[in-house]
């Protein structure tokens, strides 16, 4: 596995634990958590320091197989490319 | 610029997130995995078919001021907004009336659905909806500083639309600095990024067919389409029913409307127009769709109400 696809999934895990303890603590988008989402384990969580391998794969969230992996083989991924200008269409619908 | 997708399975169908560009550092394949794993932690708290969600534990708290996360906080205090913006149409306190007229289990891998037609045909004498007199959903609030959730012991909430709404929003959040990003989260639109382009969203149909009965076309915004043949279900007495509650009545809403879509800002305000406009009937649906949208009236007619002013940076 090359350095860089290791970089790579350090950036996603460090964004993925980070979004959590947002997500949790109400402060989506900011990335220093203070830790007032008091009340949740994960709220509690520092994203300033979530970033290190070992903080984030304390995250139970990330064992989900649905984003363990994130290489660019992922089958759920498409290349809809979009030339310049407009946008792919979306859907919306009943669900 | 290449836009990528990726499809995320949680609440009971399938979220689609697109982006391009890159944002925050991360390229939109890595931004994308991390949207699907927010994806999860949202539902994860926020569904009612787990007892273990945070949403679960709070319905079945006998105390009346329960800790929270922010997340909950958000979705608590979202209910009484969306009660006060629908004049009380649009209550996520109906939890009984839901569960009372079928909708107990996800209706995920249900294998036998109602058709549309069957779902319309069976329907009585369109009526608008009625409010709650009782004004539960006024009760409930977040305190996001304190991090708790109060309302009476008793009274629960459904995440349902507003759940949805607030994913979809949240992501947005997530997403925004990207050359161009789209949720789509069953049927919740959100479109918007750097770029300013131009997205067609289409409209499903809600009577099965394939094709896209209408097609919008948003810069930055939502659209949010809610209707009755989509989670249709037979009830414990073996009527066809559906998941919009009219508060008053305590049963599934029959307007006279089959879907709308509205246009908003926000996606959970897009899903809160679009329900209420659907349960006001459609003498009265253009009262909540100050941004537009697109109604669906029982024989197949496709009435579009235009924006009464600029917004959105939609275009026609």
């Amino acid at each position: 596995m090359s350095q860089s696809i290791t970089d790579r999934r350090r950036r996603i895990r460090r964004a993925v634990t980070a979004g959590s303890a947002a997500l949790l603590a109400g402060a989506w988008g900011v990335v220093a958590v203070s830790g007032k989402g008091a009340g949740t384990s994960s709220a509690a969580t520092p994203a300033s320091t979530a970033g290190d391998d070992a903080t984030a794969t304390q995250d139970p969230a990330y064992s989900d197989p649905a984003y363990s992996d994130p290489g660019y083989t992922d089958p759920g991924y498409d290349d809809g490319a979009s030339a310049q200008g407009q946008a792919p269409p979306i859907t919306s619908s009943q669900s | 610029m290449t836009e990528v997708a990726r499809d995320v399975r949680v609440f009971g169908g399938t979220v689609q997130v697109r982006a391009a560009g890159t944002a925050r550092g991360l390229d939109a394949p890595a931004s994308l995995t991390v949207a699907a794993a927010l994806l999860h932690g949202i539902h994860d708290t926020l569904t009612r078919f787990d007892a273990r969600s945070e949403l679960s534990r709070l319905n079945a708290d006998p105390r009346d001021v329960v800790p929270a996360s922010r997340l909950l906080c958000r979705l608590a205090a979202l209910v009484a907004w969306a009660g006060e913006l629908s004049g009380g149409l649009v209550d996520a306190t109906q939890l009984d009336a839901l569960e009372a007229a079928g909708y107990v289990t996800s209706l995920r891998g249900r294998t036998v659905r109602p058709a549309p037609a069957d779902v319309i045909a069976a329907a009585p004498p369109p009526r608008p909806a009625l409010p709650d007199p009782r004004r539960r959903w006024a009760t409930v609030s977040g305190d996001p500083e304190a991090c708790t959730v109060r309302r009476p012991a008793g009274v629960r909430i459904d995440g349902g639309g507003l759940a949805k709404g607030l994913a979809a929003d949240l992501l947005a959040e997530r997403l925004c600095d990207h050359g161009s990003f789209a949720v789509s989260c069953l049927g919740d639109v959100r479109v918007g990024g750097r770029e300013g382009r131009v997205r067609p969203v289409d409209i499903g149909d809600p009577f099965g067919g394939g094709a896209p009965l209408a097609r919008l076309r948003l810069v930055a915004g939502a659209v949010a389409t809610s209707g009755v043949t989509g989670r249709a279900f037979a009830g414990p007495d073996g009527r066809l029913g559906h998941h919009l509650v009219d508060p008053g009545r305590g049963e599934p809403a029959w307007s006279g409307i089959v879907q709308v879509s509205a246009i908003a800002p926000t996606a959970v305000e897009a899903e809160v127009r679009a329900k209420t406009a659907l349960l006001l009937g459609p003498e009265r649906a253009a009262e909540a769709l100050p941004h537009g949208g697109v109604l669906v009236l029982a024989d197949g007619e496709v009435v579009r109400h235009d924006r009464e002013g600029a917004v959105l940076g939609a275009a026609a």
